[in-house]
């Protein structure tokens, strides 16, 4: 029996040192870190080769928005009569650009790498942008933020459910072919592919579970940046364009779907008759649910007579268009909403931009990102209005809006507010905003291991702890503070950087408690210490001799201070 | 199964809503039961004449031998009321709490009013036991007490069996309990979760349960009505909801309910069964969907006719005629005088089928 | 501690002394060859490094749950100023089932008014126990207001004015924490009680933001039901002293990044960490199971009542301002009558109980309590059985705290469709609270960069009749 045990456990220790010895190969020095640089290139962080790659925009076109950014946020500031903070340098900006872009903290050998690109010929800033917006980690972080503000966060067996129904895959898949947004948002909305290959789109109507009223409460903000929850009982009554019957008809575009889970997997059929109501309002007059939605033409429907029971029929409905699809009605509720109402709607684009620009810029040009009504006002309407015809004309092309962001001005200033300026929505400074549980599972990885291992439990741990994805305010809470002070998931992770490579055994093999600190800094917050700094966390050190422990706690002052916690 | 045609054939408006009401033998009049007093109705004309009131709304009217009635109240008050010399004949205080209920046996011998407040009993909010009786059976000739009975509070709907022999009670949390009339012993009980709601959304407590129901003609089943649940007990958009179920012995079944695609939402609030028993009516308030009273065939429980009234129905009442059914309720409370005084809110209609 | 890492003193406060250790309840594996100085200086940095955790625990005898029932600190508490428990009735009652009943009218609904010990003065048969008090209570019922939806309405009946953005004006719960409040205190100032996840207009709310420009530390605490207070114990493997160290150094990290940066999120990521020590320390107050059957019985059964119950032991042990609510069961659209035959009961033995439990520990002259929603209830019934909102004509009660008994405020028509007399809107209402607490009620808030924002706006005058 125990040769049995010892057995087995000598197999995985093998199986695992295989896998780990190319990456914590990274940590060994400085000399072999920019050895491996080429590795890095083409394993991490680098460019994919041609075939399956990822796409970064169109090149060339990608400027003009970005100059648009520039002018109208310089008459912005003109016209506030304030100055913008200065431009970051570079060690702020590749930590910056890390995190927005792949998702994470730059190991420091990514560090050095692009600070020598920088020191060789200028542009190194455009060239790190087009590189970590083709990698892989790009497409992870992208869908991870995605599958938040189209999902939302749930309960660990919903992540499960994700991957399993191959939602994550389909997500993973559209943002790695940068496939266009309305073709996007027409898959998840129709839930028919035509591809088995995007199957996992049904997911987004599927994980509702018939909930009608959870679907059309999902699609108002993530298709159209509005919040509709208050018309369900009245028309919105503060923001006057959005009604009841606004609410209602959402839903029923919905209501005729039915969740059906057998050979083609989790898929919804449509019936082709039903789904007649009458909505009350508070003084309890009610009203036909009607085809209907914010600015677009009632879609015509025959409704039955009072009292006349619809007949279902085989002629009513077409063949599915795969095997094992349920048949399609041939007057499709879901279809009409695709086709009638999405498409070429004007609020889809404007909502897709104001929430990549919330994203990247720390709150939409209209904020919340989500309730872009009468009641929000844009702090730039011009810049909104040509951003969001650039995206329709660009074919919806959300890499090469990134990018355009990416590369304004605004994006790299300084995030320390400037004298003067007190309004946000000046976009006069970079905003701050805290890093999502994945963000930070990823980069305390990177920074205790060397290495991120897309740990689930982990992710889920901060999760459930942290803020959600674009709060309104960046508020902490007590509750994430006594996470990061007391659970045993950051004793565990700080207590598991003790493997050849890793954070604290590389510390400990280093004499000089200086040098210590200088790799810390550089670690954590991709900096070198001032002397102040320097000198207290030696002498925290020294107090303690200096051991494993002592490192570890400096680790976790460091992870758990503010200068880690946030993007800024 | 054959589809039947609701028509309307009387529309009336009294001062104030209605929560009950009663048909005379003779169908020519009715005594309805209202927030603020009990009117007698003629239902030729549509004339009304207040006649008295109890300390709090009218929640029920039955119909005595010759020209007596009874009327329940949440004053916890029986009233008899002799309509040919316009006199109250007897009050009897039956309950610390309101009337919720009341029902007269077959035979007119016996009375059945039930009680109960709900309090908070445990941190979700199960319900205290009762401070009371929940159920009091009374004679209906003197107005004694011939029986007290127990249930869980609040308990808020009550019927008599037609063999006079049995009495049934329901209440919020679903929970019903027949018991037999003679002996006083428990004859069966069971819980139907199906008209409860435990709210999630805005409120931690109960709220729902039975709110009306009726004994078959074999007086072996029990037909129940009430609102579906809901996450949010203030929306009041449970399906509307009935069940039939049949007892044997100690196993209770539910053979049959409102069918898929026959509900809307909303609260119903009172059952009749037709005097030859081939169908019964339900009908409450209307959040959504396309009726607020709907005739159900006995047997297969389907959906034979609908409407929509545009109030909230409290009470349905066959004629004997079999052929025409009263239903009464109330519209939105005025919200200003005119004229100093305030719209009228009851109605009462008529419909022939 | 901060401080001192400011002005150069880097090492030395971290050390541990020996005196501190030895009477610290929360380390008792430690022992005396544990790292130690013993320097009197450090002792001092000490004690303001861990401000009150520590001093609170130098006075107890050793045992972690009797840490607040000491008497020494208890009479510290009695002594410090008012204090204040919100019942926060949210989804508004209905005014005709509790304190301005209108019996046989029209609009009077079901229930009855009984007498008081107040002649001539009735509330609603729903509330008994009240009738008997109400020489200690005083009841406005002559509240008209504007916002006639609950998120609306929430903001202006807890934050005292309508929003004017962008800047968010703190929490009624908040300012008295900022003003009243001990800092210093391990317990948390401001606990906001209500195990009710959801709540539609109410969870919106919740989500918001509570402290407004005091910043997070004003915050609440957040506990009931599901929400008790996770990983508030340390773990194992660390010591306290270990903890505490690394956790200067973390605030001298991030205080450093803060001040560095002017960034208003590392502030508010800073004053949260400042919360976890005192919360550590204090983890069995939030604990229902500690509080005594007897008490827990007398209260009732309901969530709403066992943390009215745990609102007077928090008090009673440090903190100043504490809200009780229970998602938003009283928006009886629907079922209003058969809601509040349920809950207005509720709500008559709490009060009672609170009232009579705060007299009977003479705090209740130094403990304001207000029981209040949002807005009112409809006259009329709608044709839900329910009764709908209404802003215009609504009442509510306080006792104890600077507010003066026996007093019944305004009054409305005979069918409570308007005031029609001592009309009360929020910010006399809230010019109130805060005199009755002892807190100036048009204090300018100095904002830098802000325009100028009063306590009360408008210099709104408090009800001079119900003040003591």
């Amino acid at each position: 029996m125990t040769g049995f045990n010892g057995w087995t456990a000598t197999q995985k220790n093998c199986v695992v040192l295989l896998c780990l010895l190319p990456l914590t190969a990274f940590q060994m020095s400085a000399a072999e870190l920019l050895a491996t640089e080429t590795e890095a290139r083409t394993s991490g962080v680098g460019e994919l080769p041609d075939q399956g790659a990822v796409s970064t925009g169109n090149s060339m076109d990608f400027r003009q928005v970005t100059e648009r950014i520039n002018l109208h946020l310089r008459q912005g500031y003109e016209k506030r009569q304030i100055q913008a903070a200065t431009v970051c340098d570079d060690r702020v900006f590749v930590r910056r650009l890390y995190l927005d872009l792949a998702g994470r903290i730059p190991r420091q050998s990514e560090v050095d790498l692009f600070m020598e690109d920088c020191s060789e010929s200028d542009g190194g800033r455009a060239r790190l942008i087009k590189r970590l917006l083709g990698s892989e980690e790009h497409v992870t972080h992208w869908a991870d933020m995605f599958d938040t503000l189209l999902m939302g966060r749930a309960a660990d067996s919903k992540y499960t459910q994700r991957r399993d129904s191959r939602w994550r895959a389909f997500l993973e898949n559209s943002i790695r072919a940068n496939q266009p947004w309305n073709e996007f948002i027409e898959d998840i909305l129709l839930a028919r592919p035509a591809d088995d290959n995007k199957r996992g789109g049904n997911w987004f109507l599927f994980e509702r579970n018939d909930d009608h009223q959870k679907i059309a409460e999902a699609v108002a903000p993530a298709i159209f940046g509005i919040r509709i929850e208050c018309a369900q009982c009245h028309d919105h009554m503060l923001v006057d364009e959005i009604k009841q019957a606004h609410y209602w008809g959402l839903v029923a575009f919905f209501n005729r779907g039915k969740n059906v889970n057998g050979k083609g997997g989790p898929q919804i059929q449509e019936s082709a008759i039903g789904g007649f109501s009458e909505f009350a309002d508070l003084l309890g007059d009610s009203s036909p649910n009607l085809l209907t939605f914010l600015e677009v033409d009632t879609v015509n429907e025959q409704r039955p007579a009072s009292g006349e029971k619809q007949v279902d029929t085989d002629e009513l409905y077409e063949p599915g268009p795969l095997e094992n699809t349920p048949r399609v009605p041939v007057f499709s509720r879901r279809e009409k909403f695709v086709t009638e109402v999405v498409r070429e709607h004007p609020r889809v684009a404007r909502a897709l931009v104001n929430r990549v620009w919330a994203l990247l810029m720390g709150r939409g040009i209209v904020h919340p990102y989500d309730e872009m009504d009468s009641m929000h006002e844009a702090s730039h309407p011009q810049l909104l209005d040509w951003l969001s015809q650039d995206f329709r004309k660009s074919g919806y092309d959300v890499r090469r809006l990134v990018r355009g962001i990416v590369s304004s001005e605004a994006y790299q200033l300084n995030s320390r507010r400037p004298d003067g300026v007190e309004d946000p929505a000046s976009f006069a400074y970079y905003l701050e905003r805290s890093l999502t549980a994945e963000q930070f599972a990823r980069s305390a990885q990177i920074a205790l291991l060397g290495e991120n291992r897309e740990n689930q439990g982990l992710q889920s741990s901060f999760r459930k702890n942290f803020p959600d994805l674009l709060p309104d305010e960046q508020v902490a809470n007590v509750k994430e503070s006594l996470f990061l002070s007391n659970s045993p998931v950051m004793h565990d992770l700080l207590a598991s950087s003790k493997e050849s490579g890793h954070l604290i055994p590389r510390l400990e093999e280093m004499k000089d408690s200086r040098q210590q600190v200088n790799v810390l800094f550089e670690v954590m917050f991709t900096r070198s210490p001032d002397s102040g700094e320097s000198q207290a966390v030696q002498a925290y050190l020294k107090k303690r001799g200096g051991t494993a422990e002592a490192l570890r706690q400096v680790a976790w002052s460091m992870l758990t201070s503010a200068e880690f916690r946030y993007n800024h | 199964m054959e589809k039947i045609e609701l028509k309307r054939v009387k529309d009336f408006s009294l001062p104030s809503g209605v929560l009950s009401a009663a048909v005379s033998p003779d169908a020519r009049k009715a005594v309805v039961g209202c927030l603020h007093g009990v009117f007698r109705l003629d239902l030729e004309t549509g004339n009304h004449e207040y006649l008295y009131q109890h300390g709090s709304y009218v929640s029920s009217v039955a119909w005595l031998t010759g020209e007596t009635v009874v009327t329940a109240g949440y004053d916890g008050e029986l009233c008899w009321f002799d309509l040919a010399s316009n006199a109250v004949v007897r009050r009897s205080k039956v309950h610390d709490f309101w009337s919720w209920d009341m029902a007269v046996s077959p035979d007119q011998n016996l009375i059945a009013s039930v009680t109960g407040q709900y309090m908070a009993g445990g941190y979700k909010y199960e319900p205290q036991p009762e401070r009371e009786p929940s159920i009091r059976i009374l004679s209906a000739k003197d107005g004694e007490l011939v029986r007290s009975l127990s249930h869980v509070p609040s308990v808020q709907a009550v019927a008599i069996s037609p063999d006079n022999k049995l009495v049934a009670a329901g209440n919020l949390m679903g929970e019903v309990r027949i018991y037999d009339l003679v002996d006083g012993s428990l004859v069966s009980k069971w819980t139907t979760p199906a008209f409860t709601s435990w709210g999630i959304i805005k409120s931690h407590c109960y709220l729902g349960g039975i709110f009306s129901m009726k004994f078959s003609s074999e007086g072996d089943q029990l037909l129940l009505a009430g609102m579906g649940p809901m996450r949010d007990p203030m929306a009041g958009n449970g399906k509307q909801l009935w069940q039939r179920w049949k007892w044997d012995g100690k196993n209770p079944e539910l053979l049959d309910q409102t069918h898929q695609g026959d509900a809307g939402e909303g609260l119903m609030e009172t059952l009749a069964l037709a005097p030859d028993s081939s169908h019964f009516l339900m009908g409450g308030r209307l959040r959504g969907g396309d009726w607020n009273a709907a005739l159900f065939d006995h047997k297969t429980g389907y959906r034979i006719a609908s409407v929509k009234t545009g109030y909230r129905i409290t009470e349905a009442v066959y004629h004997p005629d079999g052929k025409h059914v009263l239903l009464a309720g109330a519209k939105r409370q005025p919200t200003k005088k005119k004229e100093g005084k305030f719209q009228d809110f009851g109605r009462v209609e008529v419909y022939a089928f | 501690m901060v401080d001192a890492y400011q002005r150069g003193v880097q090492v030395q406060p971290l050390t541990e002394s020996l005196q501190l250790m030895k009477s610290n309840p929360f380390n008792s594996n430690r022992t005396a060859n544990d790292r130690t100085c013993g320097s009197d200086e450090h002792t001092v940095h000490r004690r303001l490094f861990l401000q009150g955790a520590m001093t609170a625990g130098a006075a107890s005898t050793g045992s972690f749950s009797g840490l607040f029932s000491i008497p020494a600190l208890g009479e510290v508490t009695r002594q410090t100023g008012k204090k204040c428990i919100l019942l926060w009735l949210c989804g508004a009652p209905s005014q005709f089932e509790t304190w301005d009943p209108k019996p046989g009218t029209e609009t009077g609904g079901p229930f009855h008014a009984i007498s008081t010990d107040l002649p001539g003065v009735q509330i609603s048969s729903l509330m008994p126990r009240c009738a008997t008090i109400m020489e200690k209570l005083a009841v406005i019922r002559s509240m008209k207001t504007e916002p006639g939806e609950h998120f609306q309405g929430i903001d202006v009946l807890t934050r005292g004015d309508k929003p004017r953005p962008p800047f968010t004006r703190p929490i009624l719960g908040s300012v008295i924490a900022q003003q009243l409040g001990q800092l210093d205190s391990p317990v948390p100032q401001f606990v906001l009680l209500d195990p009710c996840p959801e709540g539609n207009e109410f969870k919106q709310f919740k989500a918001g933001n509570w402290a407004g420009w005091l910043g997070a530390e004003y915050g609440p605490i957040r506990a009931g039901g599901d929400y008790s207070i996770p990983n508030i114990e340390r773990v194992n493997e660390i010591s306290e002293a270990d903890h505490q160290d690394r956790e200067a150094l973390r605030q001298f990290l991030s205080r450093k990044f803060e001040n560095d940066h002017r960034s208003e999120a590392a502030a508010s990521h800073n004053a949260a960490f400042n919360r976890v020590n005192g919360l550590m320390s204090c983890a069995p107050l939030f604990d229902l199971n500690q509080l005594p059957e007897k008490d827990r019985q007398r209260y009732g059964g309901g969530a709403f009542a066992q943390h009215a119950l745990q609102a007077r032991h928090l008090i009673e042990n440090g903190s100043t301002f504490v809200m009780v609510a229970n998602g938003m069961p009283w928006d009886n659209h629907v079922f209003q009558h058969e809601m509040h035959q349920m809950l207005v009961p509720e709500l008559d033995n709490v009060l009672y109980q609170l009232i009579t439990d705060l007299e009977d520990r003479g705090m209740l002259q130094d403990t304001l309590v207000i029981a209040m929603g949002e807005f009112g209830r409809t006259p009329w019934l709608n044709e839900a059985r329910g009764r709908d909102h209404y802003p215009k004509a609504w009442s509510l009660a306080m006792a104890g705290g600077g507010i003066r008994g026996g007093v019944v405020h305004g009054a409305t028509d005979p069918l409570g469709f308007e005031v029609v007399d001592g009309k009360v809107d929020n910010r006399n209402l809230f010019a109130t609270i805060f005199k009755a607490l002892g807190v100036d009620p048009h204090q300018e808030y100095e904002l830098p960069g802000l325009p100028t924002f009063h306590r009360v706006e408008d210099d709104a005058q408090p009800i001079q009749e119900i003040l003591v």
